[in-house]
């Protein structure tokens, strides 16, 4: 492994000291003057037509300045997960709408001097409203809707990913359904955005928590006829996203009402108001058949996907895809055949979530291989590396080459990390009983079991999509340096990662280069941060452009210090020959002569096209504790072993994994929103009523990383945010059901599942 | 009515609507916006502040509960410029990523650590149940708890 000096060092994110100190600005925080607080009128039925809003109650409140419906604002259909306005995808939503389709759509807002006038006076607003038939699940619609949801694209049915005959191979066929419910992000910043527009000048600012201020800008100068020039967005320090701040949702909104009334306008959500009409994880359910040969190799596979898009189909139907495409990313496979639907029903909408199709189709396929291990009887990891793809395998679907895949080295070292075949065997043979700390004893009240799955994940768009990170850097007289690139910092550290990038490369202090995060006036056109890119494309683009500011440093050294550049030495922003260190410059010494006696400024641009996509390969172990009293389930160990190809940041790469285990363990024993099936709504619109795992029901969880440097990102970086989150949820599941004996594919097990499994197996031993 | 109490240290006397809660108190009349709204009822702990020492959510308190408390807010932690060594600590062991919860989490701390000095790793992870964070499995946060509980005790307790 390479020694730097800045990659690969623990560096806590950027800004912390802001952080710590709450003084860290985010939009919630942003105060602008005339500045006018946003409440949404929500639709309180599931499907119908607002044949009027009587406002006469809410105009007398004080301090309300202007109660918008869909009357007042374009009803221009649109598409919120559009990034440019080229993009094809179907356009359903509309601002504000009077064919409401889901319990929270949006009919219209009232603005407001403050916040309490505001909600006062939506609170008065009366609507009347003709209910049409609701259908809040899939399979109703697909039997037909009397009142369409949507006149098209209420169904959209994606090309079917194949490759062989899934239907000619031979072998026995096991079949399994897994799914989950909707969950929602729970991101610490409930959403926030705050626009400003300027009549005189039809000009728009607009503040906003968003992974791509160009998909923000675009959503807002299409939808209201706006040069893009005039339009300027910032990305406003984030709160964490795992995916709710990918689409333009509140953007649109708070341009519409800004222009509405000529004045600055905020919208900030309640977390009531977030779980029901921001976005949601996809409810799913997958059919997924599979073959196997006598010596347990998998010949095939066939998945059936039905994905409910909730009321607009948003970026469901690439979603499904996104899913589908990654069918021959772990297993070695003749042939595979991909079926999906994305269908519109009466519910919240559904859409992005960290991962995006990576952990749901890793769920389906994780869950089938533990199942065919336990119904064969050999040891999940023997299936495996029976079955997973060779290193440097090329994909069956799209043609391209996925990395290193060290699939049996991360199953290796997990399983040491882990102690996998000590803690296998010792609960299997005392029957899963343990005592409250693991001790077996075979009157114990718990179950303990273990379980793992394996993954990769994508690292950028290639070669779905072009493409690319388009950066200008500068040096400043003092030696400092400023990059002028299109990051999205989630909160994770990738402007951190960055600044080391950067600083590694010019060998110089990290914290000397400043990094702004994204704004359209300044930045080059770009993809935004998402499809775990940040890193693997626009980190190498930094890289790059970092070696080339170097030369032009090198350039004027060589020069001044009439030295050949390869016999020269950069160290902490002084550049010096390799023989004679006393005779250095510093780069500001550089600077000001570029400045004062030669061409200007130091200052380059450059764009970084990335030419492979290789996947992080992990292995995740989990150990699970069933409570047989209350059917509580708790995790008490979590291994991860993650092929990161170049760690830049290591201790905050752990924080990542560290939240996907948090974040799956809630998906697996409690996470859910629960639909009302009578009416629609969300019955636990609260965090009291929507739990997650809280740091008293979690362990350490032990990380190791695998650094073969051998990728193309930075450093030889593969991606992490996302794909720490992908195998999390089958290795409990699977944990989970090696504790109790049970074949669960559906998540979340919730206590009265666990009990009434327990029941059922009670029953079925004393028979 | 007039509302009198300490905040920070400084003594403050205001007429304020009783039933408004204290983070909107905080966030619009001091403009002290570190305390954060992160679900409005009690379980996120983002906007948690001590009150006589002990941690409370912002969201839950009324304004008309003030009169004659001490309050302090994360502002309050470093009013002389210095962050403190809790803060310190929560940023030297990569404690803070998103930072949105990190306020409210850093006040709980200090509520512990003025409760019990020497906090075994179980007893810190009870503490912050109340405080949610997304970002991590809540280890380094454990880890800075200690570290600053260790520093605090080298000095002679937490204040």
């Amino acid at each position: 492994m390479t020694d730097f000096r800045y990659v690969g060092k623990d560096d806590s994110v950027f800004n912390t000291q802001d952080k710590a100190a709450g003084a860290a600005l985010y939009a919630c925080d942003l105060h602008l003057p005339r500045m006018l607080q946003m409440k949404l009128i929500l639709s309180p039925v599931a499907h119908g037509k607002v044949r009027s809003v009587d406002a006469s109650e809410a105009e007398k409140v004080p301090g309300v300045a202007a109660i918008l419906t869909w009357q007042d604002v374009p009803q221009t259909k649109y598409n919120r997960g559009r990034v440019r306005a080229s993009e094809e995808i179907p356009d359903q939503e509309t601002i504000f709408t009077d064919h409401v389709r889901f319990v929270g759509d949006r009919i219209g807002a009232v603005l407001a001097e403050t916040k309490e006038a505001a909600e006062e006076a939506a609170s008065l607003i009366k609507l009347d409203i003709e209910e049409y038939p609701a259908y809040l699940s899939p399979q109703q619609v697909l039997a037909g809707t009397k009142v369409p949801i949507h006149e098209t694209d209420q169904v959209i049915v994606p090309e079917v990913v194949a490759f062989g005959d899934y239907e000619a191979e031979k072998g026995e066929e096991l079949q399994l359904l897994s799914s989950s419910e909707r969950t929602t992000h729970i991101a610490m910043e409930p959403h926030c955005a705050v626009a400003s527009y300027h009549p005189a000048s039809k000009s728009m600012e607009v503040w906003t928590a968003t992974q791509s201020v160009f998909g923000a800008r675009s959503a807002v100068a299409t939808l209201f006829g706006l040069d893009m020039q005039k339009v300027r967005v910032y990305k406003s320090p984030m709160g964490g996203s795992f995916g709710c701040k990918q689409e333009m949702i509140l953007e649109p909104l708070v341009a519409a009402a800004s222009i509405a009334t000529g004045r600055p306008v905020k919208l900030e959500l309640s977390r009531a108001e977030v779980m029901m009409c921001t976005v949601l994880r996809h409810p799913i359910g997958v059919l997924t058949r599979g073959k196997f040969d006598e010596d347990l190799r998998l010949k095939g596979v066939r998945l059936d996907i039905l994905l409910d898009a909730g009321a607009y189909q948003t970026i469901s139907p690439d979603y499904c895809l996104s899913m589908a495409k990654k069918i021959n990313w772990t297993y070695d496979m003749q042939s595979a055949e991909v079926h999906s639907a994305s269908v519109c029903t009466n519910t919240p909408v559904s859409g992005s979530y960290r991962g995006w199709g990576g952990p749901e189709l890793c769920f389906v396929m994780e869950n089938f291989m533990n199942m065919a291990a336990r119904r064969y009887g050999v040891d999940p990891i023997e299936l495996r590396k029976k079955n997973v793809l060779p290193p440097w395998s090329v994909t069956k679907v799209l043609n391209f080459n996925l990395g290193s895949l060290p699939f049996a080295e991360v199953m290796g070292k997990g399983s040491a990390l882990f102690g996998w075949e000590e803690k296998r065997k010792l609960y299997a043979e005392q029957g899963h009983r343990c005592d409250k700390d693991g001790t077996p004893d075979p009157n114990g009240r718990y179950l303990r079991g273990v379980g793992m799955a394996i993954c990769t994940h994508t690292s950028g768009y290639f070669p779905r999509r072009p493409d690319w990170g388009t950066l200008s850097m500068k040096m400043e007289e003092d030696g400092s340096v400023s990059v002028n690139v299109n990051i999205h910092d989630h909160g994770c550290g990738s402007v951190m990662a960055f600044q080391k990038i950067a600083g590694e490369v010019l060998c110089m202090d990290p914290g000397k280069i400043a990094i702004p995060e994204g704004d359209t006036l300044y930045n080059a056109i770009d993809n935004g941060c998402y499809t775990s890119r940040s890193v693997f494309v626009l980190g190498r683009a930094v890289m790059e452009t970092a070696k080339e500011l170097k030369e032009q440093i090198l350039d004027y050294a060589e020069k001044l210090l009439e030295t050949p550049k390869e016999e020269l030495v950069c160290e902490d922003s002084r550049v010096f020959p390799a023989a004679d260190p006393d005779k250095s410059l510093s780069y500001s010494d550089i600077a000001y002569y570029a400045a004062d006696k030669a061409h200007g400024a130091l200052f380059v641009t450059h764009t970084y096209e990335p030419a492979s996509n290789v996947g992080p390969v992990s292995a995740d172990f989990a150990e699970v504790e069933v409570d047989t009293y209350t059917g509580h389930c708790r995790l008490t160990d979590f291994a991860c072993v993650h092929d990161i190809g170049k760690a830049i940041n290591p201790e905050v790469c752990r924080s990542q994994i560290g939240s996907a285990v948090q974040n799956g363990a809630g998906m697996v024993f409690c996470e859910q929103i629960r639909i009302d099936p009578k009416t629609g709504a969300i019955q636990n619109t609260s965090m009291e009523r929507y739990h997650v795992v809280r740091a008293a029901e979690l362990p350490n969880v032990k990380v190791e990383f695998l650094e073969d440097e051998s990728a193309d990102g930075p450093f030889g970086a593969k991606s992490i945010g996302e794909a720490a989150l992908v195998p999390v949820v089958p290795a409990i599941l699977a944990a989970l059901n090696d504790a109790l004996g049970s074949g669960f594919s559906a998540v979340p097990v919730t206590p009265d599942k666990v009990l009434s499994f327990l029941e059922s197996a009670g029953k079925e031993a004393a028979r | 009515m007039i509302v009198t109490f300490i905040l920070n240290g400084q003594p403050v006397s205001k007429d304020l609507d009783p039933s408004r809660r204290l983070i909107d108190v905080l966030r619009e009349d001091f403009l002290l916006t570190g305390a954060k709204e992160g679900c409005g009822e009690g379980e996120c702990g983002s906007c948690t502040i001590l009150m006589d020492g002990l941690p409370v959510h912002a969201c839950m308190v009324l304004a008309g509960q003030l009169d004659g408390h001490r309050l302090l807010t994360i502002e309050g932690l470093s009013a002389s410029g210095e962050l403190d060594i809790l803060q310190q600590a929560f940023i030297e062991n990569n404690a803070v990523h998103c930072g949105f919860c990190t306020p409210g989490m850093i006040m709980s701390a200090k509520g512990l650590l003025l409760q019990n000095p020497d906090p075994t790793e179980e007893e810190i992870r009870t503490a912050i149940s109340g405080n949610i964070c997304r970002c991590s499995d809540y280890r380094q946060i454990v880890m800075a708890v200690k570290d600053a509980a260790a520093r605090l005790r080298a000095q002679g307790g937490a204040r």
